[in-house]
């Protein structure tokens, strides 16, 4: 069952019916609902959810702290050893494999992870209720890809009474409404020009090459954050606040702040469970320590970068086992920790940095920031080492193509260009608007009733005809269901 | 101790922190690199031991937070 999928719509309205109907026992309905939205979608593995909830309830309700630290080991070496296999086999034999590995799993097991590492350092009570772990980890809005739920957070947010609101369930579909529209008029769209250019990256020229990695760098946002609106909005018809994943990530002044603006339950998790915990640990606290002794800026500073360079080569072997996605957090590794080394030379010197500048500061800044995230797209769209080297090749034949650049790029662009470039004026407008007054949504209800209704009609009529669904599509799979 | 915190945040981010609850994240000051070149810096002048579970937003989002963190684990 996928998310857009008329079976999905009908399974969300007669949820959503019952939920009301019951109050009393809302989350169970809720349970009871991901529960068959699981079993639905996973074919080769019904219980795995299940089984893995049970494990985290029983180590959280393991009292002698030394004996659950061993559990708690054993359950991340286990999801570990799990997760790199579904990777690695993934790659090998992707086509096979994507209809095995567990849907959802590199989600559910980071948050149950999280979980356990909570209850072990005490921040948060053990659950009690095997049950509300099995939601926690089964919430059929998250369930495919995230967000990456806390549990102290989601027990607030779940496991009460939501009335009736017309006001949550307006602020719902409209939020529902603003997903579809980056899916359906951008993301489905780009994805015709992208699979075309790196399906053939050796007949194209470097410029084309290009062309397509800015188009997917726009593609994964649009299709990603457009999953997230679709299911923070569908959660919110239920009356439950999810984490905001996205907040306009290209309007970021560095790349720490994009990577602070991009997926960040995902950038909190690996902050906040491995980079701290690495960097606390004894033996790298001990190396700061003598470093300071020696030198007090570099005793302060290398253990940032060592737990830097750690987080990013683990994020990008999360996201894929290729080539392409461990040079991708090589790169992104590199840079960060450059900034941070580079960050005191250019304070002392007045270099343009952060939001010192101005207007035409910042404008640097973003777009410094846009050419270093469309680089580090490129290692992800040249995917394999041979695609690399290719790619590398162009570029010491210094073979740009520049000249014939419009002729090859007339011959695969058809009208989804000039959709797609039109949805992305209109995204580009709204973010604009948001980064300087807030969030849209509320903006616009704050307008006459006339230009509400106008503003919400022209967005379903757009979607309606100019969006891409119907016979003769094939409606591609959320890019981040296959992490 | 707080006048201390005070310091070290200045001395590590160059930012100017008015008062015990600016909160920290929210302003630019803190973010996570900062946060761990200052656990090192509390570390030091405080001769105490900062354990992960103690490294999270919440311990760190105001100066009278950290004040907070800093009397609990010297307590423990």
């Amino acid at each position: 069952m996928q998310l857009l999928s008329i079976e999905f719509a009908i399974f969300w309205f007669v949820v959503f019916i019952v939920y009301y109907q019951f109050t009393k026992y809302q989350w169970q309905i809720l349970l009871i609902a991901s529960l068959c939205f699981y079993f639905f979608n996973a074919k080769n593995f019904p219980f795995m959810i299940i089984i893995f909830s049970v494990l985290l309830w029983g180590i959280g309700r393991i009292n002698n702290q030394n004996r659950r630290g061993v559990a708690l080991t054993v359950l991340i070496a286990g999801d570990v050893i799990l997760l790199a296999f579904c990777k690695f086999y993934s790659g090998m034999h992707f086509a096979i494999v994507r209809n095995h590995v567990p849907i959802g799993l590199s989600f559910f097991i980071l948050a149950g992870i999280g979980y356990c590492l909570d209850v072990h350092w005490e921040r948060l009570e053990p659950e009690n209720n095997v049950f509300k772990i099995i939601l926690f980890l089964s919430f059929f809005p998250a369930l495919l890809q995230g967000p990456i739920n806390r549990y102290g957070k989601f027990y607030e947010e779940i496991f009460r009474c939501h009335s009736f609101s017309w006001e949550n369930i307006c602020r719902g579909l409209q939020r529902v409404l603003w997903g579809l529209f980056k899916k359906l008029i951008i993301a489905e769209r780009l994805i015709n020009i992208t699979n075309i250019i790196f399906l053939n990256l050796e007949s194209n020229s470097l410029s084309v090459f290009f062309f397509g990695v800015m188009c997917f760098a726009v593609e994964l946002y649009t299709d990603f954050s457009g999953y997230m609106d679709i299911i923070i909005g569908i959660a919110q018809t239920f009356g439950i606040k999810m984490p905001e994943n996205f907040r306009r990530p290209y309007f970021a002044l560095s790349v720490a702040e994009f990577w602070r603006r991009w997926h960040i339950t995902l950038g909190a998790w690996f902050k906040d469970y491995v980079m701290y915990a690495f960097v606390m640990s004894l033996p790298i606290k001990k190396l700061g320590k003598y470093l300071r002794r020696k030198n007090k800026k570099l005793g302060r500073m290398l253990p940032t970068i060592i737990g830097t360079m750690v987080v990013w080569i683990l994020t990008g072997l999360w996201h894929g086992n290729s080539v392409g996605y461990i040079l991708w957090g090589l790169f992104y590794g590199t840079v960060i920790c450059s900034s941070l080394c580079l960050e005191n030379l250019c304070r002392k010197n007045d270099i343009v940095h952060k939001k010192s500048n101005g207007k035409f500061g910042k404008i640097f800044c973003i777009v410094r920031t846009w050419v270093i995230v469309f680089i580090a797209d490129m290692f992800i769209c040249a995917d394999s080492w041979n695609g690399i080297k290719l790619i590398i090749k162009k570029f010491i034949n210094a073979d740009f193509g520049i000249s014939s650049f419009a002729d090859q790029i007339k011959s695969f662009v058809s009208k989804d260009i000039i959709w797609a470039l039109a949805g992305c004026a209109v995204l580009f407008s709204v973010s604009l608007v948001e980064e300087q007054y807030g969030n849209m949504l509320i903006l616009i209800e704050r307008k006459s009733t006339l230009v509400r209704w106008f503003i919400w009609y022209s967005l379903i009529f757009i979607i309606f005809i100019f969006g891409v669904y119907g016979t003769g599509y094939d409606i591609s799979t959320f890019l981040y269901q296959i992490y | 101790m707080q006048e201390n915190i005070l310091r070290m945040i200045e001395e590590i981010t160059d930012e100017k922190v008015y008062s015990a609850e600016t909160l920290l994240f929210e302003e630019g000051i803190l973010d996570s690199f900062k946060v761990i070149e200052l656990v090192s810096e509390l570390e030091d002048h405080f001769g105490i031991e900062i354990d992960a579970k103690y490294v999270i937003d919440e311990n760190f989002c105001t100066v009278s937070a950290i004040k907070t963190l800093i009397t609990k684990i010297k307590e423990v």
